[in-house]
């Protein structure tokens, strides 16, 4: 069995997790997580490099290689509905892969998918991804900006991934102290 | 409902730099304000917090403090800890304008 590439388990991710999702909803998937993650850690998760296209951003050959990655290697299915055209839908086999994602990686692609998965492809792309600042300033057929979003220079003052995240597992370990006591040392700290 | 209020490490960590950024004369009042601030929010958490997509959906409460006429924009992020009335700051940060 050969090794998947970041895209294709990127997409491995999203059908996992959105099991019968079409191939729309996944390429914005990929778009949307790649936008959140250059706004929270300065770059995106995957290799896909967009392009303003069709039907919004896209990187047609990189995805559909990714797709032919997983269905070659039996990582997912298939099944074509045929309505006022042909849809695919993609599930997920019950072979294990090792998705191989950092902490905060995962974290941005499952909060993706919590947060859009209500939305029809059709609504997710008019309401959401045609509204996100790159879109907003890209020509059709040119490279979608996802740095757009970049603020200045990093602010170690701003909110960060990484730190929730080692802030949330302190404090399951049960790491943590009154506020008075925390806000008592600060005080005294200061005041000399 | 009231809830006690805790800090996590990192957190603490985080207030100390935000504070730590402001001109010392600034400080012991930002100090206070803030605080007094937690305490609000502590008293009601569930009305004053609410989850922000801005921070992957945590619970997450927003307030101002004023300095010489400026207002600064802090966020924090908590949880609630399990069985017991009490919440826990696990990150503070600005909010950008």
């Amino acid at each position: 069995m050969r090794e998947l590439s970041l895209n294709a388990r990127l997409l491995r991710f999203f059908i996992d997790q959105d099991p019968g999702v079409g191939r729309i909803k996944l390429a914005k998937y990929a778009y949307l997580a790649d936008l959140i993650s250059v706004k929270l850690c300065r770059q995106p998760i995957s290799e896909f490099r967009y392009i303003f296209d069709n039907h919004g951003p896209f990187d047609s050959a990189r995805f559909y290689s990714a797709l032919e990655e997983l269905k070659d290697e039996a990582f997912v299915t298939e099944r074509t509905k045929i309505k006022w055209r042909r849809e695919y839908e993609y599930t997920t086999t019950e072979a294990v892969l090792d998705y191989r994602f950092s902490e905060v990686e995962e974290e941005i692609l499952s909060f993706t998918v919590s947060t859009y998965r209500p939305y029809t492809a059709t609504a997710l792309n008019k309401d959401v991804v045609y509204k996100t600042a790159p879109m907003l300033i890209a020509e059709r057929k040119q490279p979608v900006q996802l740095d757009v979003v970049l603020k200045a220079a990093p602010d170690p003052l701003d909110f960060s991934v990484e730190r929730l995240l080692a802030g949330e597992k302190s404090v399951r370990l049960g790491r943590h102290r009154p506020i008075e006591e925390a806000m008592r040392e600060l005080r005294a700290k200061y005041r000399t | 409902m009231s809830y006690a209020l805790s800090i996590g490490p990192e957190a603490e960590e985080d207030l100390g730099v935000i504070v730590a950024a402001l001109e010392p004369r600034y400080r012991l009042s930002a100090l206070s304000q803030i605080m007094a601030e937690l305490d609000r929010f502590a008293d009601d958490p569930i009305r004053l917090g609410a989850r922000s997509s801005r921070a992957l959906n945590r619970p997450t409460f927003r307030f101002s403090y004023e300095l010489e006429g400026c207002t600064y924009d802090l966020a924090v992020s908590y949880m609630f800890a399990p069985g017991e009335d009490r919440v826990v700051i696990t990150q503070a940060y600005k909010l950008r304008l």
